[in-house]
């Protein structure tokens, strides 16, 4: 409360605020992703989106490092292989999607469809193999964490 | 605004224990706020049942109000407290 903290604002505010904020981080962290999907689709080069890729793997990290830390998963989707195995699978179809309509946009993309499906089952296993390494983490982290003594 | 129920969760009712308790002590709503240090939105929010305060805000009423923790946000008969 006001009389002990050097806060402006009370808790509801600062509820507020803190939801404000949070989808603030959403509605960037979703835009910078978009801009680096569709840079990539217009250009197929990840030269020129290395700004952006580093800024959103930093933000990534940073988001990781802090929910394994903190033992949590995401708020609407339950730590588990088929949840992973269901994430990996939009992020292998997004992957297909975007090299598939630029084959089709144009000839000056030369990739062909079996190149296309092994860097979909690159991206799905990749995707796949970087989830289960967090879930391990996370269901460690949780086990030290609800261990606590009392 | 929209209102909507979660699957398991109680609304939050309209709280007109404090209400009460403040037409006692002859208090407006903005000198209940200053007197616990929060605007008078939250104070006004918590009354509508907008906002679930936490135990150290329901406290802080509590003393300025002079009731007990049970005598204003004690849980009721749930068909009453809708009323």
């Amino acid at each position: 409360m006001r009389k002990h903290d050097f806060s402006q604002m009370d808790e509801m505010q600062r509820e507020k605020l803190l939801k404000i904020n949070g989808n603030g981080m959403k509605l960037c962290a979703l835009g910078l992703l978009a801009a680096i999907l569709i840079q990539w689709f217009l250009n197929g080069d990840f030269s020129c989106i290395m700004g952006e890729l580093a800024v959103y793997g930093l933000l990534t990290m940073y988001i990781v490092i802090f929910y394994m830390y903190e033992g949590l998963w995401g708020e609407r989707i339950r730590p588990s292989w088929r949840g992973n195995l269901l994430i990996s699978g939009i992020v292998s179809a997004v992957i297909g999607v975007i090299l598939m309509v630029r084959k089709a946009a144009g000839p000056e993309f030369t990739m062909g469809v079996p190149d296309i499906l092994l860097r979909m089952a690159i991206g799905f296993l990749a995707c796949f193999v970087a989830l289960t390494v967090l879930l391990f983490m996370y269901r460690k982290r949780r086990q030290a964490l609800d261990s606590g003594e009392e | 605004m929209i209102h909507f129920e979660l699957k398991g969760v109680i609304p939050i009712a309209r709280n007109l224990k404090i209400k009460a308790a403040r037409a006692e002590k002859d208090m407006t709503q903005k000198a209940l706020a200053e007197a616990v240090g929060i605007s008078r939105q939250t104070m006004n929010a918590i009354e509508q049942g907008e906002y679930n305060p936490t135990i150290r805000l329901c406290r802080a009423i509590c003393r300025v109000l002079g009731k007990s923790l049970d005598e204003l946000f004690g849980e009721e008969d749930r068909e009453h407290a809708e009323t």
